[in-house]
């Protein structure tokens, strides 16, 4: 017998042992995981007809695999090979990520709408653009104010960093948001343009508008367009809620947070060449009003909007603030609350709101809105034909 | 429950191994656990498994009572086929025998027969066929009914093989029911079962997710290139994936002190078709050349004969691969290239250069493997017209970009796989001892122990990270 395989078999069966082992001792304190998952982490409780149907099966290995002790370390070492040996991170589900040039990281869906999505037809945007008046007009009936934020994406403000081999051949003139801009402005709808604002600020500031390591605008980006949304607050107002001074900041030595959402959910060991040095505002209130005389805010829109609710409740510019993630989730205040759409009414809706924030960033205009505003006619709709009969 | 799963790896496998060492009665051991392995995966199905055993070793003894040759000796093996092949036909071919009925009353104008599907219990392709050929070595004498139900059950049940073969037949493991374990052929078994999970999860899964990709492109997007790049990916894939699981049942049995017969040695390196299926899953060709292709008479009659029985194996041979035409279209079409190697193939072949003959043979398997992946005749066809189109060489507008569709890691593999395949183990070995062999002894062990096991750690971490694919937020 070779001397070796006693060893050899020792060394596999400790393998294969050591994961239940991990989980029953915890030997070793395992990294934590960012990022949302959409499985379970309970173990399911075996019942005859879940065992005959083969769910409780299913179940429990799909347990097993978010539980399994060392997960964390294999997670981070696969990572870790894709990223230093191959410069990519592979994904197939999930957040689907591209490490550009110079090591910023895309999410590869604002890539293709950036180079490779045809603009929406003139007829959708005319008609997107034409319900967002309606909307304005007949909130400002019932002395709601309204304001349509395009927020920018990283792909269009930043393209100098996206590897040759994610570009098509879409030309920049050809995109949705140089489409409907002027149908809005024609329109007189309240359009604040996060795209313009960051690629002024790309051109003026030291401060990076998107991080490397991030999807969203950055803090001191959005910051500052929060700062412009105070403003607009303040002259559909007819007078100033709150004005602010917003040009100090404070420089942060590496981004975390929201400046550093998409490297977080990488899950890798190393950091250093993704987590730049940030900027964040430190705003100074230079005129502030009573809470009930500030607006009641209700915002529509996409992930974009975390960082500007962030900061309107920062610089206190908002009584208070419900917050609906796509139409789909409600936030009041920052707490999810249950949500249905079929059961909103106008009062359920607007009641004691007079500022609607709506949001929706340049890659998916066509989306505008996430079915809110054609809801929100019918809602206003409803209500004016009541009235007239 | 698969082979390469994580709660195989990590959790049945460790407990499985450790009751299987430290407990007398390793027989029992290993069926109770091959019972577990099954009903995990096929809670209902595995009583009507253990009933087979009980009807098969009922029918046995029955046929070892009889005289040889008797007529009562032949109704008993009839009964037992039918029995057993009438399980595999109703599991595995019932829904596509409905669907064509189906399908042939509405061309006149009929409604459809209702019928509630069938679901196909895991293995069910190849432990019938373990199971006839132990019916069938009985009835011709060449091996004595199992000497105990726990014996018989064992062969069929045994979970090494039970799901994807190899197929083996009884007398290959009926001096194996009393063995000695070493801890070579359990080390030589862990090597086995290391190699086997690498070749599945590194090389078989990687270029599976091409292959989807681009077979799942439709017409207009799917340029010459992008099909010839799924072409190749999903040829390894089919490949290693198949082979690898192999390897791990073979491992798996070796550990367990069970020696079972290879089923693949390097098929993509041979000069002609018939070549190719005496190194492609060898156990299934064994069968089908034993219990079939001889039975029908084999090249013992005239030459039509022979094609006539040889394509008859072969569509049977496709057929047992899956309930849809596009496996019969592709045994149809080995069977068709078979003929012509006793045709005229076999003989020229022998004046080419090995190389020359061995891409047409490559070609030729590739282009098969088209109507094994397609999802239908049509898209076989269509897929085969887009490897040809010279017109359509540059990416459409609507194409997805190459960058999208093949990552590094993708691509590396691919060129990983090619030269595994194709590189021959002599040259290889030459390579070795030219520039290593003066550290022979200090590189040997690092190679026969080290590379097994980083494998496997390689293998783990690809497969865990497969189950984590986090958003940045809820996305619905």
């Amino acid at each position: 017998m070779n001397r070796r395989h006693p060893i050899f078999f020792s060394f596999f069966l400790l393998m294969i042992a050591l994961p239940l082992i991990q989980m029953k001792f915890v030997l070793i304190q395992e990294p934590t995981l960012e990022g949302i998952t959409l499985l379970t982490n309970k173990i399911p409780r075996l019942r005859m007809a879940s065992w005959w149907s083969g769910d409780f099966q299913k179940s429990l290995e799909q347990w097993f695999e978010q539980a399994m002790g060392f997960r964390g370390f294999l997670i981070k070492t696969d990572n870790q090979i894709n990223f230093s040996f191959f410069k990519e991170i592979d994904r197939t589900e999930g957040t689907k990520i591209i490490l550009g040039k110079d090591n910023y990281l895309y999410e590869s869906h604002y890539i293709t709408a950036a180079s490779r999505k045809p603009a929406a037809s003139d007829e959708l945007l005319r008609s997107r653009a034409d319900q967002l008046l309606e909307l304005q007009s007949r909130l400002d009936q019932s002395g709601i104010k309204l304001i349509f934020i395009i927020s920018p994406s990283k792909a269009e403000i930043y393209p100098e960093f996206i590897p040759e081999r994610f570009l098509g051949g879409r030309r920049p003139e050809q995109s949705s948001y140089r489409k409907l801009l002027p149908l809005l402005r024609e329109r007189k709808v309240n359009v604040l343009d996060g795209h313009e604002m960051c690629a002024r600020l790309k051109s003026t500031s030291q401060y990076p508008v998107f991080t490397r390591a991030s999807t969203h605008w950055s803090m001191y980006a959005s910051g500052l367009f929060a700062n412009d949304v105070v403003e607009k607050i303040n002259e559909l107002n007819n007078k100033p809620v709150v004005r602010l001074d917003v040009s100090n900041v404070h420089v942060v030595s590496r981004c975390i947070g929201v400046d550093a959402d998409l490297f977080n959910i990488i899950n890798m060991w190393s950091e250093d060449p993704l987590l730049e040095s940030v900027a964040r505002i430190k705003p100074k209130k230079l005129y502030d009003t009573r809470p009930e005389e500030k607006p009641s805010i209700l915002m529509v829109g996409s992930s974009f909007c975390w960082n500007i609710i962030h900061h309107l409740k920062i610089y206190s510019a908002c009584r208070d603030l419900d917050f609906y993630y796509y139409y789909k989730r409600k936030y009041a205040n920052g707490t999810e609350t249950p949500f249905e759409r079929t059961h909103q009414t106008k009062e359920s809706l607007f009641g004691g709101k007079n500022l609607v924030i709506i949001e929706t960033n340049e890659s998916c205009l066509e989306e505008l809105g996430f079915g809110f505003v054609e809801h929100a006619l019918e809602l206003l709709k409803k209500e004016t034909d009541i009235r007239g009969s | 429950m698969l082979f390469s799963s994580l709660f195989f790896l990590f959790a049945f496998l460790p407990i499985f191994l450790a009751c299987y060492f430290l407990l007398p009665r390793k027989n029992t051991v290993a069926l109770a656990g091959s019972i577990i392995f099954y009903a995990w995966g096929a809670p209902k199905f595995i009583f009507v498994l253990l009933a087979g055993c009980v009807v098969d070793q009922f029918i046995a003894l029955r046929m070892e009572k009889s005289l040889a040759l008797s007529s009562a000796r032949k109704r008993y093996l009839i009964t037992g086929l039918i029995f057993n092949l009438g399980l595999l036909l109703y599991f595995k071919y019932s829904n596509f025998f409905v669907d064509q009925l189906n399908a042939f009353l509405s061309i006149f104008g009929s409604s459809s027969f209702h019928w509630s599907r069938v679901l196909l219990p895991l293995g069910i392709s190849f432990f019938t066929f373990q199971k006839i050929s132990y019916l069938m070595d009985v009835y011709h004498g060449k091996v004595k009914p199992a000497e105990s139900f726990l014996n018989y059950c064992l062969f069929v049940i045994l979970f090494p093989q039970l799901i994807a073969g190899p197929i083996v037949k009884y007398q290959d493991l009926v001096n194996q029911f009393v063995r000695r374990m070493s801890l070579d052929q359990i080390a030589q078994g862990i090597q086995r079962f290391c190699y086997g999970l690498s070749k599945k999860v590194i090389l078989a899964n990687p270029c599976g997710m091409i292959a989807d990709r681009m077979f799942g492109l439709p017409p207009d997007q799917l340029s010459l290139p992008y099909a010839w790049l799924g072409l190749i990916s999903y040829t390894f894939q089919i490949y290693y994936d198949f082979s690898g699981y192999s390897d791990m049942a073979i491992g798996l049995g070796k550990m367990m002190g069970f020696e079972f017969p290879e089923n693949f040695n390097r098929p993509y390196l041979s000069r002609n078709i018939t070549e190719f299926w005496r190194r492609w899953h060898m156990t299934l060709s064994s069968f089908m050349r034993e219990y079939l292709y001889v039975p029908l008479g084999g090249n013992r009659g005239s030459r039509l004969r022979t094609y006539f029985n040889l394509w008859i194996v072969f569509l049977l041979s496709g057929f047992w691969h899956g309930a849809e035409w596009t496996f019969v279209a592709w045994g149809f079409y080995h069977g068709m290239f078979l003929s012509i190697d006793k045709l005229f193939w076999l003989k020229v072949s022998e004046r080419l250069p090995k190389v020359v003959c061995g891409c047409i043979t490559l070609l030729i398997v590739m282009l098969g493997w088209v109507f094994f992946r397609a999802d239908s005749i049509a898209h076989g066809f269509s897929y085969l017209a887009s490897l040809f189109n010279f017109t359509f060489l540059a990416p459409s507008e609507e194409s997805p970009l190459l960058a999208e569709m093949v990552s590094r890691r993708g691509a590396f593999t691919i060129l990983a796989a090619a030269v595994v395949t194709f590189v021959p183990r002599a040259a290889l070995k030459d390579l070795w001892s030219t520039y290593c062999g003066k550290l022979d002894g200090m590189f040997n062990v690092p190679f026969k122990y080290a590379v097994p096991l980083l494998l496997f750690a390689l293998s783990a971490m690809v497969l865990t990270n497969s189950t984590f694919n986090p958003f940045i937020y809820f996305r619905f």
